[in-house]
């Protein structure tokens, strides 16, 4: 056992990393002259971890791209939360104090126990072994070293991986812990994606637990810590941990859109496309709903839609394909039992109780129930990018060059885990509204 | 018509048929609307509950094989999933050849090759049926071929192999 290593791992690739995070988070919502919504600390420090993760990743990105060292933006959004936290501790320092001193113990903290002890588990057994898995090892993680070596973007470095079309949220993440630690060391880079994880359970349980009794609350909460694949994924397998972020990303971004934060919401959705280009047709879907909601309101919503097409559009520039797929290639095939087959594999999908601890019943349970609401300017855009989404993917599993059965077998739990976190933010959030 | 109702019966399942009975009640009695929901969400909830808490103790059981190899280091659990490839691609590969570089190996596997490509960046990997003596360029042999690439520059022994360069005509 070596204690220095560990100290190092999760001090800096953990807490300095997620503290960076929340800064970067927080100075974009001041920045937008929005605020969240509410007064719950968990959200106060879930939300800004996920959005200061989305935008410091983009930004590095971008620097990276006109060959700016990634180590040097990284010292430097450093810098930039250490001075903002010294601002705003110089400013509010008696608020935060009487704060603490005026902090009276509530019965809701004892709920969170199991919540966590849960992320106690999740983090044991992400810490417990080191990165394994296929698509971890065929492209992120290699893309992680490409870019700790290079420390700047050459597109023809990611030629030789994989999929090296896909975005760089994840390695740009990685390659950060590196950086910050100092040596390729796989585990800090976990310490430093499972951050992500704490600020979403983090800002789920408090949106429950301010907006649906709590006995709901405390079982909507639950359901979504307790999916196989959400747990699996959560745990760090690097593999899926992009997908993870897509659900995470989409369901923040519904928190907000439903307390009628909408162009934060879209901020949030942003995240989506940058972890994982299959996160596009959710932000693209929505962004028309809300054009065709408030046309006059659209211009808001410009500078984060060229951010969540900004790296599709650089990988056509620079002629970046996928070395998988080859969709030029694709044959005659019998596209109408080919789309069958996708259909009923969604179907059978979600009658997997094993997998999804029946969140896809209660969603629709609650449709059935709440079809007045469904129709509402607050659920309807969500409704559709969610079958936008399903349509997509059915489309996908049709067309795509693959050996059908196999490809969804491999793919449509991730695909799922997608949407269900939403799912359950939308079916908790109905309860609200009755009670 | 009966039959390919029947036939309904399985494709659907009890969760989509019991999703459309509940429909059909709430549509018919919908002045007890509010009550068939709270029942009925109330029945789901119970079952998704047991099914959370099978999912916690299933977490909680695997904690115990996570706790054994919590406290190893990075290095050794690196070790245990890809062996002694980051030592081999990373330290003396890499360590030994120019960044331009590309090294042809012999018998890879698709495993060994991502991890290869992986650790030894920014040398190239050139997975290769035959090592072919092309001039200028890298590879790694066999100390006991050795013999068979006569115009050749050792640059490093490793174990059993050996890199070798393999000389263009005015070196």
């Amino acid at each position: 056992m070596n204690l220095f290593e560990h100290v190092v791992n999760w001090f800096f690739a953990g807490i300095l990393t997620w503290f960076m995070w929340w800064n970067v988070g927080y100075a974009l919502i001041r920045l937008l002259k929005e605020t969240l919504t509410s007064n719950s600390f968990f959200e106060k420090l879930g939300l800004p971890i996920i959005l200061g993760a989305i935008y410091a990743t983009l930004l590095q990105t971008v620097f990276a791209f006109f060959q700016f060292s990634i180590f040097y933006s990284l010292i430097l959004l450093h810098l930039f939360a250490i001075a903002q936290t010294f601002v705003l501790l110089r400013k509010n320092w008696t608020r935060y104090v009487s704060r603490i001193y005026n902090f009276r113990f509530s019965f809701v903290l004892l709920l969170l126990i199991p919540f966590f002890v849960t992320l106690f588990l999740f983090g044991s057994r992400s810490y417990s072994r080191s990165i394994y898995a296929w698509d971890a090892i065929a492209f992120w993680l290699p893309k992680t070293y490409v870019l700790a070596y290079d420390q700047v973007i050459q597109p023809n470095s990611f030629e030789r991986f994989n999929h090296p079309e896909y975005p760089l949220f994840l390695p740009m993440l990685g390659a950060d812990a590196f950086l910050i630690t100092g040596t390729h060391n796989e585990m800090a880079l976990k310490v430093s994606t499972f951050g992500f994880s704490v600020a979403f359970i983090c800002a789920v349980v408090g949106f429950f637990f301010r907006t649906t009794p709590k006995k709901y609350a405390l079982f909507f909460s639950a359901l979504l810590c307790s999916l196989f694949i959400f747990r699996e994924h959560i745990s760090g397998e690097y593999v899926g941990t992009s997908d993870v972020f897509v659900g995470i990303s989409i369901a923040t971004g519904t928190m907000l859109w439903l307390e009628g934060k909408r162009t934060l919401a879209h901020w949030f959705w942003v995240g989506a496309p940058w972890a994982k280009s299959e996160g596009l047709v959710w932000y693209l879907s929505t962004a028309g709903m809300s054009f065709l909601l408030a046309p006059k309101k659209f211009a808001r919503l410009i500078i984060p839609t060229f951010f969540a097409t900004v790296w599709i559009l650089f990988t056509k520039v620079v002629g970046m394909s996928s070395q998988y797929f080859k969709f030029s290639e694709l044959y005659s095939r019998p596209w109408i039992e080919y789309a069958v087959y996708s259909v009923h594999a969604f179907r059978e999908e979600f009658r997997n109780i094993q997998k999804w601890n029946l969140t896809f019943y209660i969603f629709f349970l609650q449709c059935i129930f709440h079809v007045k609401q469904m129709m509402s300017s607050r659920f309807f855009p969500l409704i559709t990018a969610f079958v936008v989404q399903l349509v997509v993917y059915m489309i996908i599993f049709t067309i795509a060059p693959e050996e059908q059965a196999t490809f969804i077998a491999a793919a449509i739990s991730r695909l799922s885990l997608h949407l269900a976190p939403m799912l359950i933010v939308v079916s908790g959030y109905m309860i609200r509204k009755e009670s | 018509m009966n039959e390919k109702l029947v036939a309904l019966l399985p494709l659907l399942g009890w969760f989509y048929l019991s999703l459309f009975v509940i429909a059909s009640i709430a549509f018919v009695f919908r002045k007890y609307r509010n009550i068939i929901h709270v029942g009925v969400l109330t029945i789901t909830m119970i079952c998704s509950s047991y099914l959370i808490g099978l999912s916690f103790f299933e977490e909680l059981g695997l904690y115990e094989e996570s706790v054994k190899s919590l406290r190893d280091t990075a290095l050794s659990k690196r070790e245990h999933e890809s062996g002694s490839y980051y030592h081999l691609y990373h330290d003396q590969i890499r360590g030994s050849l120019p960044a331009s570089a590309t090294i042809q190996i012999q018998g890879l596997s698709t495993k060994e090759m991502y991890f290869a490509r992986m650790y030894a960046y920014p040398v190239g990997i050139d997975p290769v049926a035959t090592v072919s003596s092309r001039k200028g360029e890298y590879a790694l042999v066999f100390n006991q071929e050795l013999h068979t690439y006569p115009r050749t520059r050792s640059v490093a022994v490793i174990d059993s192999r050996t890199i070798v360069y393999f000389l263009k005509d005015d070196e």
